[in-house]
């Protein structure tokens, strides 16, 4: 797995042990991947904060149910999962405008472009944004996990604990949809 | 291998536009798409929206987050402790307080025999409510922790 997200099973042994010390430790190893993570699925900053530090809590919480010898981050991603399912479960109830809980998410990579190419990619990063959006949990999910975060299909299918074939049937499906999207945005392909 | 499955294709596609296909696959999938013009345009397509979109990265937030985050966590899980403690004391008091006067009137001899038995009544109920809620809580807390992850 991923060095940005593999956890050691000694590290776990000792978090499902009470060591306080060790936890502080998986924490910090896995606060960043936590975080864009809850992004990806809630598209807010505040949101994205708030629902990974739960997510910390209730790893705690449930420390002695933690299997040391199964990779910790798949178990762990779905806890986030969920917290992110539920939020956004709660706003449809309340009938919120589910779009307007979506602030400035992505950014451009640095770019050497000329200023009218500059002006052309912040027009497709707010299309690419708008559309990501748009799509539901699961499409927006594994876009942003491939596309923007460079997670190879076998990392992905250890993350979502889905087979690769798998990872690679929702991938063209949600990019088929993110198509249509980018489409109705105005964006019109060469 | 049946190449017209279109299951197969798309996967062949997918891997080509991410860099994880075989050369021989590659070959493959070529030769696929000189014989159907339509996969073809949107093999483009979907490849051109790729380029697009790996040229972004999700936003970096301010720095501070990440040297108070892992004692945010910590304060977080201090004070749902704290909160648990202060519930269950006042949990207490609280059922002591109405014990107390639950005990003074129900030894009271002026109050009328059918008042002090609809009080208990109500006193019961009470308690068989709360209790079934917090027993139907804990049922689902634990057998469906995870009915909404869609996997």
């Amino acid at each position: 797995m991923n060095n940005r997200i593999y956890i050691e099973s000694d590290i776990v042994k000792k978090v499902s042990h009470g060591d306080s010390g060790a936890f502080g430790d998986l924490v910090n190893r896995l606060m960043k991947p936590a975080y864009f993570h809850a992004l990806a699925l809630l598209g807010n900053h505040e949101d994205a904060v708030e629902v990974s530090q739960k997510s910390f809590i209730k790893v705690w919480n449930s420390r002695k149910r933690m299997d040391p010898e199964r990779p910790f981050y798949p178990w762990f991603y779905t806890i986030l999962k969920r917290l992110c399912l539920n939020l956004h479960r709660d706003r449809s109830r309340k009938k919120e405008d589910l779009m307007s809980s979506f602030s400035t998410w992505i950014e451009l990579e640095a770019s050497e472009g000329n200023p009218s190419d500059l002006i052309i990619e912040q027009e497709q990063k707010k299309m690419i944004e708008e559309s990501l959006s748009r799509l539901s949990m699961d499409d927006r999910e594994i876009i942003v996990l491939k596309d923007l975060e460079g997670y190879s299909y076998k990392e992905i299918a250890g993350i979502l604990d889905i087979p690769i074939g798998t990872v690679m049937s929702r991938l063209y499906t949600a990019r088929k949809r993110f198509k249509t999207e980018m489409e109705v945005a105005g964006y019109e392909h060469t | 291998m049946n190449t017209h499955n279109p299951e197969r294709i798309r996967q062949m596609m997918m891997a080509s536009i991410d860099g994880e296909i075989s050369s021989a696959d590659e070959a493959e999938l070529k030769r696929i798409l000189l014989e159907d013009p339509k996969r073809a345009e949107e093999y483009e397509q979907l490849k051109n929206l790729k380029i697009m979109t790996s040229k972004t990265h999700l936003k970096e937030p301010a720095p501070e987050l990440w040297d108070n985050f892992n004692s945010r966590v910590f304060t977080k899980i201090e004070r749902g402790i704290g909160w648990i403690l202060f519930t269950i004391g006042a949990l207490v008091l609280l059922f002591y307080g109405a014990w107390t006067a639950l005990s003074d009137l129900l030894t009271d001899p002026e109050l009328a025999w059918w008042l002090k038995s609809a009080i208990v009544a109500a006193v019961a109920g009470a308690i068989i409510l709360f209790v079934s809620l917090i027993r139907e809580r804990i049922y689902l807390n634990k057998h469906e922790r995870y009915k909404d992850v869609k996997r």
